[in-house]
């Protein structure tokens, strides 16, 4: 589902990812921890088509991200992608059924059922009709994550999706990831939670842009 | 959605947009005001030009009957030891033809203030020349009429016929003097007055363009973290374009419409009460507001739409 | 703290470019506006009055009286330029005019002898007065100011002729080559000119019969309807000076008789009660529109400073979240609001320095010079706008950080 190839993503100066390989197979659920500021949004961005990497490719079903344009990647992200920020990134008029109808509007077509089901998924229905600016930390997350699969991407991103929750909605983001990969999605979680990682297949470690499936690699390049 | 989504916006930016909305409109009533001023002015000079009083003298053939004017009949008379010019006319008529010619006095003999002068004689003392008795009312006119005496009465047989006319050439070749001398002035006038106000309308324009640009983007880094998110949910460059079109566009077609409803309201008190005129309707005006709020709220949206295709999506959600 | 003020102030420029930018160049286009604008309807007003004024609208006469009449001279001409006459710098041009008879083509043709364009030495300085500095009349075979033949003849429009005339005047016939048609559309028309030393060898008339004055006056309002009415005899000292120092041609008449006492001057109304009507409107006109340019100009700087500071908000409350008082968050506003007004007013100078003097050159042919006063002002409109606005924002600050920060 993902294959990345001696990716480099270099901010000047500072290079944040180094060289980094990393093959994803569909349906797997993979976590990926590290220190703050190791490139684990950086490393999400890129696998999204969100940014391009300095040198390497990228690819993602059958899409080379880091090859094709602004339009292709605008394409690719809303057909495949469902990614959930670490800043959750709503847009703060709409209200929180608004905001996951603007994903479905982007994707096809508007439809406010659905779209309030999704919010009712994570726990949200009587909120639905609040501006998302007037929403808590935890609540905001939970609309981004609604957000995320209502249009049913085959892959999901999601940047620290528990960080804000306290543990019952934990338990049911956790359900809701669940749920997805036994449909059979592909599922990229950073977290730096360890009860998390236990759910996924896999458990990618970063640390100072170099990446390794056990351990610790230190580097300063 | 789409409505919905700039509903929203909107709502959340009243507080940026009414303060340039409302700047937008008076800019665009100073620009409507200004073409309308231009093409009014020539209603203003051309009432002002009725001051000049009449621009044709004609003077009669023999047995030659003149059905317009006011005629007048001269022949030399003494008054006491001096001899004057005496005129015979309506003088009431020739009075209204010549709002220009001052008249001191209530008297009904218009002495010519050069007479006057000659004389010594002073405003509503009692007069009689040729019989005729009244009093005296000094005119001054600035024309050979002052050193006329000027009595109210038939012309039975004109020596010459007093014209205001807005066409004198057609008399060119009777045997009549033309006086236009102020025309060239007042071309001239309309011309430069034309041209000056082309120019205030134009820079008010430039103006006004350079404003709505700059005010639709001082939230710039805020519209561009929406862009953002919008391209990271998917949006294509087009569809960011539509939502930032379909924002301003309602902007501009609200602030165009209520610009030129003030221009129109401005240029009237402005002409009305200055000038004291009817301003001129001018379409030119309402192209010039409509195009001037069009061209810069679709300029405005243009440079976020360049802005969003040359930045990458991280870039844009930051903001900066 | 003064520094690290500024360097706040600096950096958010820096960062926020975008939406100080925006401010800087809404504050400097509305300036630059009011400038220009303000330089235009300022010059404007008296160029297209001097463009009205360019015919005669007063002509000096030999005062006449049962007894006798006096003599008028070419020395009375050079009188109205001189330190004698208050209102000399008004006298845009004068001509002496004498009258003869004389037969062109065996036809009777009026002749009269004046200065074409005569350089005349009044108190050290030096004038071209004469019949061809009228601006206003039409002039074909030569431009105005351009050197014209003193032998030569001057042609009205209605005097029908070549390149010569033959001219008998007093008796005596002589050639004159044809210099400049004159198109005046008034009684001119019908007149052959001879420059006045000619004609006064041909005629050995040496008195002057008329002068034309061009006079620049100023739109009479109710003082100088009165002295028009009722004479000056009935005004109070200060409504006398008044009505003296200001150039209505009732005015300037006075001043005329003042400076030369034979004469009698006529105000030729017909003239100037369209020149007064049309300045008077075109005043008015132009006093509205820079009332409106100026409403203009403030409300764009009115509105740029507010939407900045609304735009804002969020930081200015972050900033308050971690303790600054709304004094440091007020003094933050203003510095870089001051900053922003900065560079605009050296902007808006440079800016409307150019459009003054392009557009005063298209529509007028001379450049206008911005005014230093309204240079000053409008350099101080941003910076005067921008308190007041600020003040206004003050209130903004009392908003509950909180409700900012969301
Ligand atoms: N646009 C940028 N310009 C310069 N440096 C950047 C940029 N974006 C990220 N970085 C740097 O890259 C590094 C990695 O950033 P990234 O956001 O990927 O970290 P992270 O692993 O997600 O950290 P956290 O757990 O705190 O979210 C950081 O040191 C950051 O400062
Ligand atoms: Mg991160």
């Amino acid at each position: 589902m993902i294959e990345l190839n001696q990716v480099v993503k270099q901010y000047g100066t500072l290079v944040v990812l180094n060289s980094v390989s990393l093959s994803v197979s569909p349906g797997e659920w993979v976590s990926i921890m590290g220190p703050s500021g190791s490139g684990k949004t950086t490393l999400l961005n890129l696998i999204a088509g969100l940014d391009t990497p300095t040198s390497g490719q990228i690819w993602v079903k059958d899409t080379e991200v880091s090859a094709i344009g602004h339009e292709a990647r605008a394409r690719f992200r809303r057909e495949t992608i469902g990614i959930v920020f670490q800043q959750f990134h709503l847009i703060p008029y709409l209200t929180a059924v608004e905001n996951v109808m603007l994903a479905q509007y982007l994707h096809s077509l508007p439809d406010r059922d659905e779209a309030m089901a999704a919010l009712k998924l994570v726990g949200l229905d009587e909120r639905a009709n609040h501006l998302a600016s007037r929403l808590s930390g935890g609540e905001q997350q939970r609309v981004a994550i609604a957000r995320a699969i209502i249009n049913d991407p085959p892959l999901l991103l999601a940047d620290e999706p528990t960080g804000n929750l306290d543990a019952e909605n934990e338990q049911i983001v956790l359900d809701i990831f669940r749920r997805l990969h036994d449909e059979g999605k592909t599922i990229v979680i950073v977290t730096h939670n360890a009860e998390v990682t236990e759910l996924g297949d896999r458990t990618i470690r970063i640390h100072h842009g170099k990446t390794s499936e056990v351990g610790v690699v230190t580097e300063k390049v | 959605m789409l409505f919905r989504v700039v509903s929203a916006s909107i709502r959340h930016r009243l507080g940026l947009y009414v303060p340039m909305l409302i700047t937008i409109i008076i800019s665009l009533a100073l620009l409507g005001a200004a073409e309308i001023v231009g093409v009014s002015f020539k209603g203003i000079v051309n009432r002002e030009m009725e001051k000049y009083g009449a621009n044709v003298i004609l003077i009669p053939e023999k047995g030659e009957v003149v059905n317009e004017g006011v005629p007048v009949q001269v022949r030399n008379t003494r008054l006491g030891d001096a001899e004057v010019n005496l005129a015979m006319a309506n003088t009431g008529a020739l009075l209204a033809m010549n709002p220009g010619w001052l008249v001191k006095g209530e008297g009904d003999v218009l002495v010519g203030s050069s007479v006057a002068a000659q004389l010594g004689l002073t405003r509503d003392s009692p007069i009689e020349i040729d019989g005729i008795q009244g009093k005296v009312a000094i005119l001054e006119s600035g024309t050979e009429f002052d050193a006329f005496v000027i009595v109210n009465g038939e012309a039975a047989q004109p020596s010459m016929v007093l014209l205001k006319t807005a066409d004198p050439a057609q008399y060119k070749g009777k045997n009549a003097i033309i006086l236009e001398e102020i025309t060239r002035a007042k071309y001239g006038f309309l011309e430069s007055i034309r041209r000056l106000m082309l120019y205030v309308a134009l820079i008010s324009a430039l103006s006004a363009i350079a404003v709505i640009i700059n005010l639709a983007r001082i939230d710039a880094g805020e519209r561009q973290k929406e862009f953002g998110i919008l391209g990271a949910l998917g949006a294509l460059p087009s569809t960011i374009a539509r939502f930032i079109l379909a924002e301003f566009l309602l902007l501009s077609g609200f602030s165009a419409v209520l610009g030129l409803v003030f221009s129109m309201a401005l240029s009237w008190a402005l002409v009305a009460l200055t000038a004291k005129a009817w301003p001129a309707l001018s379409f030119g005006a309402v192209w010039y507001v409509f195009g001037t709020a069009l061209a810069s709220f679709v300029l405005a949206s243009s440079i976020y739409i360049m802005e969003f295709r040359r930045h990458s999506i991280v870039e844009e959600i930051r903001g900066e | 703290m003064i520094g690290f003020l500024f360097r706040t102030a600096i950096k958010s420029a820096f960062i926020q470019k975008y939406r100080f930018v925006s401010l800087a160049v809404t504050i400097a286009v509305a300036s630059a506006l009011l400038i220009t604008l303000a330089t235009l309807y300022l010059n404007a007003e008296s160029q297209l009055a001097l463009g009205l004024s360019g015919i005669p609208n007063m002509v000096l006469e030999p005062q006449k009286s049962v007894v006798a009449t006096s003599r008028l001279t070419t020395d009375d001409v050079a009188a109205l330029k001189s330190r004698k006459h208050f209102w000399r710098n008004n006298i845009l041009n004068a001509a002496p005019v004498a009258f003869a008879e004389g037969q062109f083509d065996g036809k009777p043709v009026k002749v009269a002898g004046t200065w074409f364009d005569k350089q005349v030495s009044v108190d050290g300085e030096s004038y071209n007065l004469g019949l061809l500095r009228f601006k206003g009349w039409e002039q074909k075979g030569g431009p105005i100011g351009g050197p014209v033949d003193r032998n030569a003849v001057v042609i009205g429009a209605n005097v029908a002729a070549g390149d010569s005339v033959r001219l008998t005047v007093n008796g005596t016939q002589r050639v004159f080559p044809v210099a400049r048609t004159l198109k005046t559309g008034s009684y001119w028309d019908d007149y052959v000119f001879l420059d006045l030393d000619n004609f006064r060898e041909l005629t050995g008339k040496d008195a002057l019969d008329q002068v034309l004055v061009g006079a620049l006056i100023k739109p009479k309002d109710k003082l100088a309807t009165r002295a028009e009415l009722y004479g000056t005899e009935g005004f109070t000292e200060a409504e006398f000076q008044a009505w003296y120092c200001s150039p209505y041609a009732s005015a300037i008449a006075y001043t005329i008789k003042e400076t030369v006492p034979p004469a009698e001057v006529k105000v030729l109304r017909r003239v100037t009660e369209v020149q007064e009507g049309i300045i008077q409107a075109s005043s008015g006109v132009f006093m509205a529109l820079f009332v409106l340019t100026l409403i203009t100009a403030v409300t764009a700087i009115f509105a740029g400073e507010k939407m900045y500071a609304s735009a804002k908000m969020r930081e200015l409350g972050i900033m308050a979240a971690i303790g600054a008082s709304r004094q440091r968050l007020f003094l933050q506003l203003v510095t870089e609001v001051g900053l922003a007004s900065l560079v605009a007013a050296a902007v808006a100078y440079l800016l409307s320095w150019g459009l003054v003097r392009s557009v005063s050159l298209s529509v007028f042919t001379i450049g206008f010079q911005a005014n230093g006063i309204l240079i000053a002002a409008s350099a101080l409109t941003p910076f005067l706008v921008s308190l007041v606005a600020l003040l206004f924002l003050r209130k903004g600050l009392n908003k509950n950080v909180v409700e900012v920060l969301r």
